[in-house]
């Protein structure tokens, strides 16, 4: 392998996002293949030389050049050497960055309220992709996932993993794994929540008797009882990730044929409970007296759980950020990113960097579910940096801590190798409020491109 | 000499104050140089007697509560540390609690790795008002997981003990707020509070600690879930006012206690082998009419509100007729027929302050009177002692929520309540009538560790409640809070204000020198 030139790739060149789009609907008609917006990149090595890349995972390198095959990154770096025949891009003049991350929103989901424990509910046959092009304008400021959550009380359902580009075609990247809890009226969301807990710790425990108690059966293939069974039917998350979710998720999985059946509502949280990899459930919070209520209900009972803040005020985060809860790095946190004043000053407060001192992982999503706020989130991030908040912990927040958060962080949120080349290029800083979204790549393909006749050009 | 008229005055007023040879137990022989200092943290001789319990249950049967079951007293180990070190060389717990090579109590569990850790909590050196027993000044309280393990002077305190320092201040029993509404939450309350609500930190502000929540005993734990729950159904509230309901309620009774005279005569007729008993219908004593045969039975407590005269006999008559237990809320013309109302043993949860116009068509007594506690109390009656608000407000007029209880418990000493008897009608009385004096009420050991530690008196109008103790843990520090802290603080604060802009520093203009300055005298630097 040499390093060298590429040949131009005319097409990418002349067609405007819009013509993109028009091109993608023909290939649609003709061929339905969902990934056929991938096949493009898939055989050719493209580099795409920037003038700084910001790698989230790592440290910011100038000049760097990031090499893409298939759709993934192959490599980052200041030199790294690619195969002679590689189209080469060159954005010398913008910086590059992995693509924002909306940890929680319902933009684009029916305002279907559920009430009780609806765990095994999925938006995957409920989201419609809006026709207000409201998903072009949030690609178009930078967004290229959004985590769909649920509407409603209790527990509603699971967060829906969608992307902007292309909604339609992709039907939402991941369906399962993240439960959402609402925990802002103590006294029902408690009762429910310990109701659940004690129900499904009962299913364990039927299932453990059954299982331990007749002889084993010969033949059998589950014979170590339902924590073996469980295993091999973990989540999907080796696979590559743009899969419409058809397969049953891993939670119906470990009761063995004879046990009776299982309430679908309660697989979830049976699966949390016995620690399968990939389920988390998502409790969200109003007031710091629902954290002890919460602490209250879960003591002595583990499972993976993230949180999200939703409305706390100064004194709330005063009140709780010390709590066991909280402590360490475990704890995943979701805020909006609102910078809050000390009462009667005009003292700002900066709340996301109280939970980062405590040791929380912090991700932030847009304090409204509106176009408008997505594209003013660069602004707001800079206004919390201006007011401490590290700048590595802003953009962390809302692109790797936001993947981890929706629990694909092993293909987004970072530009690093084997991840998705799913990047956004600005012609300045990200949190410079002049700077802009001028492209963005989605797995390799350059699907918009504002500047592509003044800047685009082949280097030889 | 500055203090010699005082010891002149000590020497006059000893006798009437009780500092005599039957308090020798109590107090160390040099009272009155304890009564020199106003904080004496340590007794200044060594003591050889044992330290003093001023409220072991068994010793004070007129004051403990009858109800107290006996598994409080008997849960707590017979070791009390008070008696241990009574051979030793005595020191004492305010001065080296930390240095006794071994201070851990007997009591303590050292061969047990699975049980949680004990957690200990002491309130050292101050005046305690155990409303059951004599006051005492200097003694310490040691609390053990959230309950009162000793009390006395010459303490070993365990070593992980966290301590509070309260010498020279007053500590009373945690006030118990007779009837409120959205302090804490609903039913139940132990799911259902805002545990970081700042009503919450108002109600420990003024030192309410056990609040009653419709049928429900509850404590006020700010920033835990943990305790909140006290008790449930504590009594049956019920009405007595229109023709109607008296009717209902007396055919109820009535028909319980027709009940239980047939149930009574089927069962001697069985033991007697009659075959041909009926059994009575038990329609009258199951369902929602369980509470009737609670009732009867005395199993329950009623709970009327009640305030006219009319109304008030009517109870009396329905007391003397069924016999059973019966608590008014209100009894504001208590006062006209205090007798009858002692006689009945009905209980009476007054508010000094109500007023109400007279009547001048009636020649009778009537209408609210502020001797109304004085006069119940003196005639018999059970008295706890509850403002007319049910929670905490920020209404025009301070002093009518239940922040300030202790304001309307003196307002029953004007009218002439002995001031024990008003402080027990906050705390050990208004406990004893909804039947929680178990946990609750009194600093005695055994019970729950729920005690605010005030600067002064309870119910002299400057004293401020400094530290709230509600199950052995600190949720109140008057310093520490933004409410009162500039109030009298404790130390002169040397800390800069919390807040840069706020309060705004006064700082006065100097004024122009003769002939300098603009029209208005501003010279351009004067510190704007």
């Amino acid at each position: 392998m040499r390093v060298g030139s590429a040949h131009l790739d005319s097409m990418s060149l002349r067609c405007g996002p819009r013509a993109w789009f028009r091109a993608a609907a023909i290939a649609l008609l003709f061929a339905a293949a969902p990934r056929a917006f991938a096949q493009v990149a898939e055989d050719a090595y493209i580099v795409v030389k920037v003038k700084k890349a910001i790698t989230v995972s790592g440290e910011e390198i100038a000049d760097a050049m990031i090499v893409i095959t298939g759709g993934k990154i192959e490599a980052v770096g200041k030199k790294v050497d690619y195969p002679s025949d590689s189209r080469v891009i060159d954005a010398t003049n913008l910086v590059a960055m992995p693509g924002l991350i909306d940890p929680r929103t319902t933009m684009g989901l029916p305002r279907i309220n559920r009430s009780g424990n609806q765990s095994h509910k999925k938006l995957t046959g409920e989201f419609h992709p809006p026709e207000d092009h409201s998903y072009e304008k949030l690609l178009k400021s930078g967004y290229i996932i959004l985590g769909l959550y649920p509407p409603g009380a209790g527990m509603p359902g699971q967060v829906l993993v969608q992307t902007t580009h292309q909604p339609k075609e992709h039907e939402g990247l991941k369906d399962a794994g993240l439960l959402r809890v609402v925990f802002n009226r103590p006294a029902m969301d408690k009762r429910l929540l310990r109701d659940t807990l004690k129900q499904a710790q009962a299913e364990i425990d039927k299932v453990k008797e059954a299982s331990s108690k007749p002889a084993p059966q010969p033949g059998s293939a589950p014979a170590g009882g339902p924590q073996p069974a469980s295993q091999p039917t973990s989540r999907p998350e080796s696979k590559p990730a743009i899969q419409p979710v058809t397969s049953k998720p891993a939670a119906s999985a470990p009761s063995p044929p004879p046990t009776p059946k299982i309430r679908p509502e309660l697989e979830p949280w049976i699966a949390l409970l016995k620690k399968d990899a990939g389920f988390v459930a998502q409790i969200e919070f109003a007031r710091a007296s629902d954290v002890l209520h919460f602490a209250e209900v879960v003591k002595g009972k583990e499972f993976a759980k993230s949180y999200v803040f939703a409305g706390f005020e100064i004194a709330d985060v005063h009140n709780v950020i010390d709590h066991e809860l909280l402590g360490g790095a475990d704890a995943m946190v979701a805020l909006p990113p609102n910078l809050l004043n000390m009462p009667m000053t005009v003292n700002p407060y900066n709340v996301a960097q109280r939970f980062i001192d405590a040791g929380c992982t912090l991700t932030l999503y847009p304090a409204a579910e509106t176009v408008d706020e997505h594209e003013k989130m660069r602004e707001r991030l800079a206004l919390l940096v201006r007011n401490g908040l590290k700048r590595g912990d802003a953009i962390k927040a809302v692109t790797l801590n936001a993947a981890k958060y929706l629990q694909i962080d092993k293909e987004y949120g970072s530009i690093e190798k084997d991840k998705w080349a799913d990047l956004i290029f600005l012609n300045g800083d990200p949190l410079d409020p002049t700077s802009s979204v001028r492209r963005v790549m989605i797995h390799g393909e350059m699907v918009l491109n504002l500047d592509k006749k003044k800047t685009s050009k082949v280097i030889r | 000499m500055r203090y010699c008229w005082l010891i002149l005055v000590g020497l006059i007023l000893a006798p009437t104050l009780g500092i005599g040879p039957e308090m020798a137990g109590d107090r160390p022989k040099t009272t009155l140089t304890a009564l020199l200092q106003p904080a004496p943290p340590p007794s200044p001789e060594p003591e050889t007697q044992p330290a003093t319990q001023p409220a072991p249950p068994s010793s004070q049967p007129t004051t403990f509560p009858s109800t107290q079951p006996t598994s409080a007293p008997t849960s707590q180990p017979t070791t009390v540390p008070a008696s241990q070190p009574t051979s030793q060389p005595s020191h004492h717990a305010t001065s080296a609690p930390a240095s006794a090579p071994s201070s851990v109590p007997a009591s303590q569990p050292t061969s047990q790795p699975a049980k949680p850790k004990d957690s200990y909590f002491a309130v050292v050196g101050g005046t305690v008002h155990p409303v059951s027993g004599r006051e005492q000044t200097g003694v310490t309280i040691l609390c053990k997981n959230g309950r009162i393990q000793a009390i006395g002077r010459n303490l070993k305190l365990p070593e992980d003990t966290e301590k509070l320092d309260a010498t020279g201040y007053h500590i009373y029993p945690g006030i118990v707020a007779c009837n409120t509404r959205g302090l804490v939450g609903g039913e139940p309350p132990e799911d259902t509070t805002n545990v970081f609500a700042t009503s919450l930190r108002l109600a420990n502000a003024g030192g309410i600690t056990t609040v009653i929540v419709g049928n429900t005993a509850a404590k006020v734990t700010y920033g835990s879930v943990d305790g909140i729950a006290l008790r449930k159904d504590l009594f049956i509230g019920l009405r007595y006012r229109s023709a109607s309901e008296r009717r209902s309620l007396r055919e109820s009774l009535e028909k319980v206690r027709a009940y239980l005279r047939d149930k009574e005569d089927f069962d001697r007729k069985t033991a007697e082998g009659d075959k041909d008993a009926k059994a009575p219908d038990e329609a009258p004593v199951t369902g929602g009419n369980v509470k009737f045969l609670q009732l009867i039975k005395k199993e329950k407590t009623a709970v009327f509100s009640a305030d006219s005269r009319g109304e008030l006999i009517a109870l009396c008559e329905l007391v003397e007729e069924f016999g059973i237990r019966v608590v008014v809320r209100g009894a504001m013309e208590g006062w006209t027929i205090p007798d009858r109302l002692g006689r009945a043993g009905i209980e009476a949860i007054v508010t000094p302050r109500r007023q109400s116009e007279r009547d001048s068509d009636l020649n009778q007594l009537q209408g609210g009177n502020i001797e109304n506690a004085a006069i119940l109390y003196n005639h018999g009656v059970d008295v706890a002692v509850t403002p007319s608000a049910l929670g905490i407000s920020l209404d025009p007029f301070a002093g009518r929520d239940l922040q300030h209880i202790p304001m309307e418990a003196a307002y029953s000493v004007r009218g002439g309540l002995p001031e024990a008897a008003a402080i027990s009608a906050i705390t050990l009385s208004a406990a004893k009538i909804h039947g929680i004096d178990d946990r609750v009420g009194s600093i005695e050991i055994g019970k729950d560790a729920d005690f605010i530690v005030c600067d002064g008196r309870l119910l002299e109008f400057f004293t401020m409640v400094h530290w709230t103790v509600v199950n052995g843990r600190i949720v109140y520090d008057k310093d520490k809070e933004t409410f009162f802290s500039d109030i009298r603080p404790r130390t002169p604060t040397t800390q800069p204000a919390p807040y840069k802009f706020w309060p705004r520093p006064f700082k006065p203009r100097k004024a122009p020198e003769p002939g300098k300055g603009g029209r208005y005298g501003r010279t351009g630097d004067d510190g704007r």
